[in-house]
């Protein structure tokens, strides 16, 4: 009888992270998050790995954007709580700071400067890199201000060239379809030439086709320039079949982890799953 | 197929005259401006003169405005400022109009600074606020008391007729020379206020005034930009206060009054924020109507006392109804199909 009773095979799905937070390229130790009454992120440690590509999932009001928010420094997390990138503690570091040092992220609801066009949102991404100075601004012929913005002006034809974008430079962002703002989004992005990447739904709402696209140029970055990448993501297909890793999320804490395969197959996940959908 | 007129390269398209139509009205219209006073009334040269230093200052509240994306209401004691400090800078030390101008800007860039630093909290009116208590403490109570002589030098002030670009060489002082120099002046922040559009510092500052969140995520400091907004925008109106009081000769608080906040507000809204040439026929368009038409008004119906108020109150209301992004977005539809002209489309 009692032997029916017995534990589960240890599958490693609800141990820690495999990679000390503290040393990973990104990384949070112990984080919870509370809105009022609400706990968002509940006492969460995560380590991603250079060059990894991990995705997070859980149901919608999980805390998936929450964790992604308190990562990138958007929010502080509540005290006890540590950040790490490429092994620094940037907890107390304001989002600006991190993203200067190498985090990137997209956004869910597409915050892309509407008015402008393609180019100049990506060039605006540029002109942070270049830590552009106040007096060659001014005289732009005479300082150097002409120049940074031809240089400029290439990387970024070079980030259009590689998202296929190039036809829409000239376009304003309110005219694009969806998943044109969405490339959008991922080329502003890596113009900062980040180490990691953090991706929000970067493909809700996309025709299977846009989203096709997305993962060509993703599964890109990553094997070829060696992007690291965080990708929060409801398609568990997509996920299964990019990523190496997957984090699952439900009421704040992580409920299962590890490779994807086995992940999906844990009855806990499924239960969320078809709970919800 | 492609019709009308493209870029072929960076450089064209980074050009302060990028359009067919930009170097042509800029070869017909440069020497107007130059040849102008010699056939102007001596009354209209003075418009003019009015005009460009307003400009000046106008161009300042653009990039507080559009920049640091907040509501600023001390127009009027910023300028006030900077004439008071130019007119100690001349009256006192004798060092001239330019490092008159410089000192009066920097000295306006800071107060601006200082008021601007509300700007850390997120969202709402503290710099509205803490600018409009500036204004009424400044020029109600401040440059009024003559306890506080040490620091302004003296409620009203005269300036000398003649003063030298630096110290007593090279003197500006007949209406024509005071024309030209304000001219040169204007056209000189005028580019630089493009220039600075065009360039990381302008886009940082776009960024940020578009979208907070992703500026951040970008990599942009917002209160550091936020905070360089409001310095370079006081050191312009700065520099037209100090302009304005040369221009005048004579200071007075009530001549940086609330009214002019307001003037200068309806200057930018009629020409349409966020664009140099706006802010340009803006402050001209303004001035113009103040002059002739008021003026008229006012000599028809002199018992009208409320009318000036009345007056911009209308224009404001008209602008926002035919065309709510002021006289410039008008103009840029003529300019599109200009561009793409002999080609319909
Ligand atoms: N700024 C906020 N203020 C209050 N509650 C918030 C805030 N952001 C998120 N929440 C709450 O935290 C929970 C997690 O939200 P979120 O992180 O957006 O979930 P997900 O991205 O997984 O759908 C939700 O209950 C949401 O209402
Ligand atoms: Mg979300």
């Amino acid at each position: 009888m009692s032997g029916q009773h017995a534990p589960p095979p240890e599958t490693g799905l609800r141990t820690g992270p495999p990679i000390d937070p503290s040393v990973a390229a990104l990384g949070c130790q112990s984080v919870t998050k509370t809105f009022g009454a609400i706990t968002a992120v509940d006492d969460v440690s995560i380590g991603i790995d250079q060059g990894e590509w991990v995705s997070i999932v859980g149901p919608n009001g999980a805390g998936k954007t929450t964790l992604l928010n308190v990562l990138n420094g958007f929010y502080d997390p509540d005290t006890g709580g540590n950040i790490y990138l490429s092994g620094e503690d940037v907890t107390t570091e304001p989002s600006y700071k991190r993203a200067r040092k190498g985090l990137g992220r997209t956004f869910q609801g597409l915050e892309l400067f509407e008015d402008e066009d393609v180019l100049e949102n990506i060039m605006t991404t540029r002109a942070v890199k270049q830590r552009p100075n106040l007096l060659s601004a001014l005289l732009f012929y005479v300082g150097g201000g002409r120049r940074t913005e031809a240089e400029n002006m290439r990387r970024v034809e070079e980030i259009l060239d590689y998202l296929e974008l190039w036809e829409y430079r000239h376009s304003t962002i309110g005219s694009l379809p969806l998943g044109i703002q969405r490339r959008v989004d991922l080329a502003r992005s890596l113009a900062l030439e980040p180490d990691v990447l953090l991706l929000d739904e970067a493909m809700s709402g996309l025709t299977f086709d846009e989203k096709y696209d997305m993962v060509r140029f993703l599964a890109d970055l990553h094997e070829k320039e060696g992007l690291t990448l965080v990708m929060i993501e409801h398609d568990l297909e997509v996920v299964t079949d990019v990523s190496q890793r997957m984090i699952v999320l439900d009421q704040g804490a992580i409920i299962a982890r590890g490779e994807p395969d086995s992940v999906v197959d844990d009855p806990e996940v499924q239960r969320i799953y078809t709970g919800v959908e | 197929m492609p019709s009308g007129e493209y870029f072929t390269s960076y450089e064209d398209r980074m050009g302060l005259l990028r359009w067919r139509i930009e170097y042509v009205a800029f070869a017909l219209g440069l020497p107007i401006p130059l040849l102008a006073p010699f056939v102007m009334t001596g009354q209209l040269v003075s418009v003019f003169t009015l005009v460009f230093i307003f400009i000046i200052g106008v161009l300042g509240l653009h990039v507080m405005l559009s920049y640091a994306g907040e509501i600023v209401l001390a127009q009027g004691v910023f300028m006030g400022i900077g004439a008071y400090t130019a007119s100690r800078i001349i009256n006192e030390l004798a060092l001239g109009i330019l490092p008159a101008m410089l000192i009066a800007g920097l000295v306006t860039a800071f107060i601006a600074l200082v008021f601007g630093l509300p700007a850390w909290r997120v969202k709402g009116f503290y710099v509205a606020i803490s600018t409009l208590a500036l204004q009424f403490i400044a020029i109600q109570f401040f440059f009024r008391r003559s306890e506080f002589a040490v620091i302004h030098g003296g409620t009203q002030q005269s300036l000398p007729s003649n003063i030298g670009l630096v110290t007593d060489v090279i003197t500006i002082g007949s209406a024509t020379e005071e024309y030209f120099f304000a001219f040169v002046v204007m056209v000189v922040f005028a580019v630089l206020t493009m220039n600075l559009s065009r360039t990381g510092i302008g886009r940082m500052f776009r960024a940020l005034h578009e979208n907070d969140l992703s500026a951040q995520v970008l990599g942009i400091n917002r209160f550091r930009n936020k905070l360089m907004a409001y310095a370079i925008g006081g050191f312009m109106v700065g520099v037209s206060g100090a302009l304005y009081a040369i221009y005048i000769g004579f200071i007075t608080p009530e001549f940086y009054s609330i009214d002019i906040t307001l003037l200068q507000y309806v200057m930018l809204l009629l020409g349409g924020m966020g664009r140099v040439w706006g802010v340009i026929l803006g402050v001209t368009t303004v001035e113009l109507l103040n002059h002739y038409l008021l003026e008229t008004l006012i000599n028809a119906f002199p018992e009208a006392t409320a009318l000036e108020p009345v007056f911009f109150g209308v224009i404001i209301i008209v602008v926002l109804i035919v065309e709510p992004k002021g006289i410039m977005a008008a103009l840029g539809q003529l300019k599109e199909y200009l561009r793409k002209w002999p080609y319909a489309y």
